[in-house]
C-alpha cells in the first residue's frame, strides 16, 4: 500500500513539471502499475488419527513478484501449538480428547508488493470412546479349614489395571486403566480397527505413583496379558473382558487366567490404604514373579523351583503350583510380602530374614520385620486372620489371628507378640490392654519417620515403639500397656532394662556396651535355639555398642574364652548400615583394623558361623576389645 | 575437614597398618545389615510351620534306578505331633509306598524318612511333603516342602539353561473371555 501512495505522488509531482517550455512535446502517459495479487493454497483437509504430528503445507505463488511472507493461524477448534506460523508449513500435534475434533487453519501469503491471499484448511480426528468392564474370578477362602472356597466364587472387578488400545499392526495407540468397578474408558479412532489389551500390570504416575506388574518367571519374566478382538469402535463399542480361574469342579485346567488379576487386586488393597493416609507416597516399580509351575523346591527359578512364596532384593516370587501350595488367591500371604518390599523401600529393615514361624524364639530383628509382615496383612484387609492354603484341591491350610493377644511365646523375640501389638495400636476394637487405635496413619507415619529410619540401634519392636511414642506423646501409657502385656518390659529403641530373656540368659542385655580403649566384653552367642542351618533366631548373634568420638582406624579383637571349636565373624553398623565387616575363616578369633569414618553410636555383632551347622555343640564365649589408633 | 579428607588420611593409615597386621582387613563398602542375610536363602519368606527340612538329595537320578535318599524332618516344638505326608508326580516312584508318617515331639531328634526313588522315563518330577505340625494349643500349621528330581541319564547333558533376565517387552497372553455389545448392552 505504502509503495502504491509513493509511486502514485511521484507521478503527480512529475506530471506538474510539464507545463514549462512552449515547444516541447509531451509524450504518453505511462499506464498505473498494477500489481497482480498472489494465489495461496492451504492444502487438502486432513482426517487424522491419535496424537499423530499434523504438518500443514502451503502453496503460493504470485505472477507479477515474489512470495514474501506467510502468516498461520488458528481460527477454530481446540487451541494447539504451532512450531512455526509465518513458514509456508507449520506442525502440531493433535490434542487429547475424547469428543470429535475439528481445527481449522488459515494461511495468509503476502507478495513482494504487498498483496495477500488466503486460504483455510480443516483438521479433523473423529474419536471413538470403547467402554468395557475388566473382571476375574475371586476365589475366597474357607473359615473352616482355609482351602480355596470353589463353590463360592464370585466375579471381581479387576481394579487399576492397565488397559491399551492397539491398532492393526499392533501400536499402542491408546491407554487408561480401569477404575474401582473394573470400568474403563479408551479413547481411539472411531473408524480405525482397534484391539483392546489388558496387561497384568497397575501403573500410576502423579501422586501417589505405582507401577506393579505379575510376570512369569519360568517364561523369561514375560508379563501376563490378555487381547481382545480387533475391531473398530463404531462396531464394537462396548467391550468387557473376564479371566476365568480355570477351575472346573475337580481339577484346574493348563491355563489360570485369573491368578494374575487376584494377585494385583491384593496389592491395589494395599496401595488405596496407604494413599490414603500419604496422598503423596511414591512406590518404587514392584515386579511379581507368579507361575502355575512354581513350586516349593529350592532350586531353578526359572524351572519355577522357588522354594516359597517370597520377597527378596525388590521382586516378589509368589508360588502357584497346584495340588501343592498356590497362593495367588491368599490374600496375607500376599500383603504379608508387600509389606517387606514396604519396609524395603520407604521403611527401614535390618531383617536378616530366613525361615520364621509363630512358635520360635527369633532373632529381634526377624521378629519385627516378620510380626510386620503379619499385621499389615490384618491391617490392610481389615480382617486379622491370616490364611493360607496349600493341599491337594486346594482344600487345606491354616490360620493364625493377629489380634489375639495369648502367642505361643511372648517377647520381644516373638514375631506373634510383635504383630499383637501393632494390630492392637491400628485396630479400634478394645480387647485385653488395647484401648488405643491409631490406624494405619499412626504406623505408615511411625514407620517413615526420621526417627525411626535413622536410628543407631537395629529395626525392632524397641526401635518401633521408641519412635511411635515420641509422636504420640500423651499416649505412652496406652502403648507400653500393650507392650508389656506381651511380656516386653525394655525402653528406648535399645530395650535398655529387658528382663525377659526368653530362657536364654545370655540374650540380655539385648545390646552389651563396650567401650573404646576401654576393658574387653565378653559375648556367647548361642546356636541352642537355632535349627540346622537357620541363623536367625535369638541369642545366635550377639549385639554391643560403643561410641565413636572420632573418625580413624580401630582395632577389633574377637577371641574365644570358653567353649568349643568356634570361628567368629564380626560387623559393625552405623544406623543399621554395615560400616565394616571382618568374615575370614579364623578359628577362635577374629582380629581386624577398620576404618571408622563416622562418630556417634555403632554396633558391633558377633556371631560364630559354627553355630549355623552344629547348633548345639558350640556356644563358644568371646572377649571383645576396641582400640583407636589415635 | 571435610569427609573426603577423613577418608584419605584413614585410607592411608589404613595402608600403613596393613603392612605390618598380617590378620584379614576389609572394609566394605556401606550397605543394609540385610544384604548380610542367610547365603542361599531368600531373604523374607512367608510364615509357616516351625519345621526344618533337611535331605541328602542332589537333585539328579538315572531312569530305572534305585537311588536312596534321607528326608530329615526337625521341629523344636516342646510338645504336639508332626505328621508328613508324600506326594509323588505321576512317573517318580516312591519305594515303601507309605505315604504317611508322624512322631510325637517328646524330643529333640527329627523325624526321619528314608525313601528310594526312581523313574522310568527321563523328565523332572517333584516329591512334595506336606508336613503338618499340630500342638497341643490347638494350633495346626503347615509348611509344603517339595523335593525336585531331574531324571536323566548320565554324562554331560545339554541343559539349556534358561536365563533369569527380565525381557518385560515379552508378554504371555492368557486366555480371556470377551463379550462384545453395543452400547445398549445388546451383544454384537
Amino acid at each position: 500500500m505504502l509503495l502504491k501512495t509513493i509511486i502514485g505522488l511521484t507521478a503527480l509531482l512529475l506530471n506538474g513539471c510539464g507545463g514549462g517550455g512552449s515547444d516541447n512535446k509531451k509524450g504518453p502517459i505511462p499506464p498505473p502499475i498494477q500489481n497482480v495479487a498472489p494465489k495461496v493454497n492451504a492444502g487438502a483437509d486432513q482426517l487424522v488419527t491419535g496424537s499423530a504430528l499434523v504438518t500443514l503445507k502451503s502453496i503460493a505463488t504470485d505472477s507479477d513478484g515474489i512470495i514474501s511472507g506467510y502468516s498461520w493461524t488458528q481460527t477454530s477448534g481446540n487451541s494447539v501449538t504451532m512450531d512455526s506460523v509465518d513458514s509456508a508449513s507449520t506442525s502440531f500435534r493433535i490434542p487429547d480428547s475424547s469428543s470429535d475434533l475439528a481445527l481449522t487453519f488459515t494461511v495468509t501469503a503476502t507478495d513482494n508488493r504487498g498483496a495477500t491471499a488466503t486460504d483455510s484448511v480443516e483438521v479433523q480426528r473423529l474419536v471413538g470412546i470403547i467402554k468395557g468392564t475388566v473382571t476375574f474370578d475371586l476365589v475366597p477362602l474357607k473359615t473352616l479349614d482355609n482351602g480355596l472356597d470353589y463353590d463360592n466364587v464370585r466375579r471381581s472387578p479387576a481394579r487399576g489395571i492397565l488397559i491399551e488400545g492397539l491398532n492393526g499392526s499392533g501400536a499402542i495407540v491408546g491407554s487408561t486403566s480401569t477404575d474401582d468397578n473394573g470400568e474403563y474408558a479408551l479413547t481411539v479412532d472411531r473408524d480405525i480397527l482397534t484391539r483392546v489389551r489388558v496387561t497384568a500390570q497397575m501403573l500410576k504416575t502423579g501422586q501417589p505413583a505405582w507401577d506393579v506388574r505379575v510376570t512369569d518367571n519360568t517364561h523369561e519374566n514375560s508379563q501376563y496379558a490378555a487381547q481382545g478382538e480387533l475391531a473398530t469402535e463404531a462396531s464394537a463399542p462396548n467391550r468387557d473382558f473376564h479371566f476365568a480361574s480355570g477351575w472346573d469342579a475337580t481339577d484346574y485346567s493348563p491355563e489360570r487366567a485369573a491368578g494374575p488379576f487376584a494377585i494385583l487386586d491384593t496389592i491395589y488393597l494395599a496401595l488405596q490404604k496407604f494413599s490414603l493416609v500419604d496422598p503423596l507416597v511414591q512406590f518404587p516399580p514392584l515386579e511379581i514373579g507368579w507361575s502355575t509351575n512354581n513350586i516349593a523346591a529350592f532350586g531353578s527359578i526359572p524351572e519355577g523351583d522357588i522354594g516359597t512364596s517370597y520377597y527378596s532384593d525388590g521382586k516378589m516370587y509368589l508360588l502357584g503350583k497346584a495340588d501343592s501350595d498356590s497362593d495367588e488367591y491368599d490374600t496375607h500371604v500376599i500383603l504379608h510380602e508387600w509389606a517387606h518390599y514396604f519396609e524395603d523401600y520407604l521403611s527401614r529393615s535390618d531383617s536378616i530374614g530366613g525361615s520364621h514361624s509363630l512358635g520360635e524364639h527369633l532373632d529381634l530383628r526377624v521378629a519385627f520385620s516378620e510380626g510386620l509382615g503379619n499385621a499389615l496383612s490384618g491391617m490392610i484387609t481389615d480382617d486379622p486372620v491370616y490364611r493360607d492354603s496349600s493341599g491337594a484341591g486346594q482344600k487345606y491350610g491354616f490360620h493364625f489371628d493377629v489380634e489375639a493377644n495369648a502367642n505361643y511365646y511372648l517377647g520381644w523375640y516373638s514375631e506373634g507378640s510383635v504383630h499383637s501389638i501393632l494390630y492392637d495400636l491400628y485396630d479400634s476394637e478394645a480387647d485385653g490392654e488395647d484401648y488405643i487405635s491409631l490406624g494405619l496413619g499412626g504406623i505408615y507415619n511411625t514407620l517413615v519417620s526420621w526417627n525411626y529410619k535413622h536410628n543407631a540401634f537395629f529395626t525392632s519392636i524397641y526401635s518401633f515403639i521408641a519412635a511411635l511414642k515420641s509422636r504420640n506423646l500423651g499416649d505412652e501409657r496406652s502403648i507400653d500397656a500393650l507392650v508389656r502385656a506381651q511380656s516386653i518390659f525394655g525402653d528406648g529403641a535399645n530395650g535398655m532394662g529387658e528382663t525377659n530373656d526368653g530362657g536364654l540368659s545370655s540374650s540380655l542385655p539385648i545390646y552389651k556396651t563396650v567401650t573404646v580403649n576401654g576393658a574387653s566384653l565378653t559375648m556367647c552367642p548361642s546356636g541352642a535355639l537355632a535349627a540346622s542351618g537357620a541363623d536367625n533366631k535369638m541369642g545366635n548373634v550377639m549385639f554391643a555398642s560403643f561410641e565413636v568420638l572420632k573418625p580413624g582406624a580401630y582395632s577389633i579383637s574377637v577371641t574365644k574364652t570358653s567353649g568349643g571349636l568356634s570361628d567368629p565373624d564380626m560387623y559393625i553398623y552405623k544406623d543399621g548400615i554395615v560400616a565394616a565387616s571382618s568374615t575370614s575363616l579364623v578359628t577362635d578369633e577374629e582380629i581386624a583394623t577398620v576404618g571408622l569414618t563416622s562418630t556417634g553410636v555403632h554396633l558391633i555383632v558377633i556371631k560364630d558361623s559354627k553355630n549355623r551347622y552344629n547348633a548345639q555343640s558350640s556356644s563358644a564365649c568371646f572377649s571383645t576389645q576396641i582400640k583407636d589408633f589415635i | 575437614m571435610n569427609n573426603l579428607a577423613v577418608k584419605s588420611i584413614l585410607a592411608g593409615i589404613l595402608l600403613s597398618l596393613s603392612a605390618c597386621d598380617n590378620k584379614s582387613i576389609e572394609t566394605i563398602s556401606p550397605k543394609r545389615v540385610s544384604e548380610l542375610g542367610i547365603p542361599g536363602v531368600p531373604r523374607y519368606l512367608k510364615p509357616g510351620a516351625k519345621i526344618t527340612f533337611i535331605h541328602d538329595f542332589d537333585g539328579q537320578l538315572i531312569p530305572q534306578q534305585w537311588q536312596a535318599v534321607e528326608l530329615s524332618f526337625l521341629s523344636k516344638h516342646p510338645d504336639g505331633e508332626l505328621s508328613i505326608r508324600l506326594q509323588a508326580d505321576s512317573g517318580l516312584i516312591v519305594s515303601p509306598s507309605i505315604d504317611e508318617y508322624s512322631l510325637v515331639l517328646d524330643s529333640n531328634d527329627p523325624l526321619v524318612i528314608n525313601v528310594s526313588l526312581t523313574a522310568e522315563q527321563p523328565g523332572k518330577y517333584y516329591l512334595t511333603l506336606f508336613a503338618t505340625l499340630t500342638s497341643t494349643k490347638g494350633m495346626p500349621a503347615h509348611r509344603v516342602f517339595a523335593l525336585a528330581v531331574n531324571a536323566r541319564q548320565s554324562g554331560p547333558q545339554d541343559d539349556n539353561i534358561k536365563t533369569n533376565a527380565s525381557k518385560l517387552e515379552r508378554l504371555i497372553l492368557l486366555p480371556v473371555t470377551e463379550v462384545i455389545s453395543n452400547g445398549d448392552g445388546r451383544l454384537l
